[in-house]
């Protein structure tokens, strides 16, 4: 078992990482990355109902993945966490819901791009992380319960719903009041 | 010109953390494709998945050297990633990639005068998806839901109790909703849909019609 590296670090410091990686190759730094992500990936496909063994294997395909496609990480657009997460919840779908996961494509002839931001609405992604982690705290408990369930348990809200002894309208408008405190925070 | 009517939160927020089923995923990707307003609450909701997984409690793994991994790895072929076809701009990749002929070639259904619908996913939630096409003026009758509906405008539009529809804009509709659809008379109206459940129409020609079609 190694150390858990489980102190959280200043954000920025694995963006920058990441992009240092993707343009050096270096192993040694992507050992760095990989101690730090491999087991936050793992508890969090554990929570999702994978046993132990199955959600390391799945973590360290999903660190395969982040070394591969480390040149395409943009670290104004998403933080190297945001930009991780997603690549992990990608995998759990594709290995466990066995079902494809449609995402939108900007090369797509039919995208129709963001309008032009002005300079003082642009937001670093690690500023922006940073902002949804104070909001996040902010919640009302209430809310802040039905959004870490959303995330955590592999469950559509009515069973979250049950599960809470709530009605689904409710955790809906939980959601949605928690996603509009959220939103703003991207200048939009 | 972009979409006025937008995807709901908590559906964003399902979409971001993975929970949402295939078909109501594809209608999401498909309206993002569309939508810079609802990519942005997408990013938000995203960013709130990177935090959590900052913030969760490590699990211990095997210790394993990475460097040796990688080695391995690098040895192994690298998957060729699959990039999607290029679309004609009228069919955001994500309905497209669902689709292995042109729109001609599909298996239309006749549902009523005006009204066809072609089926392109029924996913493990036991929703249906597919594109209805629908001619100008046409009016889908009154119904009603036993379960959710979903409605994206691809091309030409639609009003509904008095609310446009055009390309982008999605409508949610479920066990509480009645409506009618018009299609607009100044051209043929293209849709993706989304129905959990069954439709259920309130007027008695559309029971008849529905023994026959099963829509």
């Amino acid at each position: 078992m190694v150390t858990l590296v489980s102190k959280v670090l200043p954000p920025g410091e694995m963006s920058a990482l990441l992009v240092d990686i993707a343009a050096t190759r270096d192993r040694q730094k992507f050992a760095q990355l990989f101690e730090y992500y491999a087991p936050r990936m793992k508890a969090y496909l554990m929570r999702q109902g994978t046993d132990s063994a199955g959600a390391e294997e799945l973590a360290q395909e999903a660190m395969l993945i982040v070394w591969r496609k480390a040149e395409s990480f943009d670290p104004a657009k998403a933080s190297a966490a945001t930009w991780i997460y997603t690549i992990v919840r990608n995998l759990r779908i594709d290995a466990l819901r066995k079902m494809r996961r449609p995402e939108f494509d900007i090369d797509d002839p039919a995208f129709v791009p963001d309008p032009p931001q002005r300079p003082d609405e642009a937001m670093v992604s690690d500023q922006l992380e940073r902002r949804v982690k104070e909001a996040l705290r902010a919640l009302p408990e209430e809310q802040a319960v039905v959004v870490r369930l959303s995330f955590f348990d592999d469950k559509p809200h009515g069973e979250i719903a049950a599960e809470l002894s709530l009605p689904l309208g409710t955790v809906k408008s939980r959601l949605r009041l928690a996603m509009r405190r959220l939103q703003p925070l991207l200048g939009d | 010109m972009l979409p006025n009517h937008h995807i709901d939160e908590d559906m964003l927020l399902a979409y971001a953390a993975g929970t949402l089923g295939e078909a109501a995923s594809v209608l999401t990707a498909a309206h993002l494709s569309l939508c810079p307003h609802c990519r942005a609450g997408v990013a938000a909701a995203e960013a709130v998945g990177g935090a959590l997984l900052e913030d969760i409690a490590p699990a211990p793994v095997s210790e394993i050297n990475v460097a040796a991994f990688l080695d391995r790895m690098d040895a192994a072929e690298a998957p060729t990633s699959q990039k999607t076809a290029r679309g004609d701009g009228l069919l955001p990749a994500p309905v497209s990639n669902y689709m292995s002929s042109d729109m001609k070639s599909l298996k239309w259904s006749f549902v009523q005068p005006g009204v066809r619908f072609a089926e392109l996913l029924v996913d493990g939630t036991g929703a249906r998806m597919g594109l209805m096409h629908t001619q100008p003026g046409a009016s889908i009758t009154p119904h009603g839901h036993s379960g959710e509906e979903l409605t994206l405008v691809l091309s030409g539009g639609y009003s509904c109790n008095g609310q446009g529809y055009r390309r982008g804009d999605l409508q949610s509709a479920d066990e509480s909703t009645t409506h009618e659809l018009t299609t607009d008379l100044d051209g043929e109206c293209l849709s993706l849909v989304m129905i959990r459940g069954r439709i259920r129409p309130t007027r008695w020609i559309a029971r008849i019609l529905r023994h026959f079609t099963d829509f």
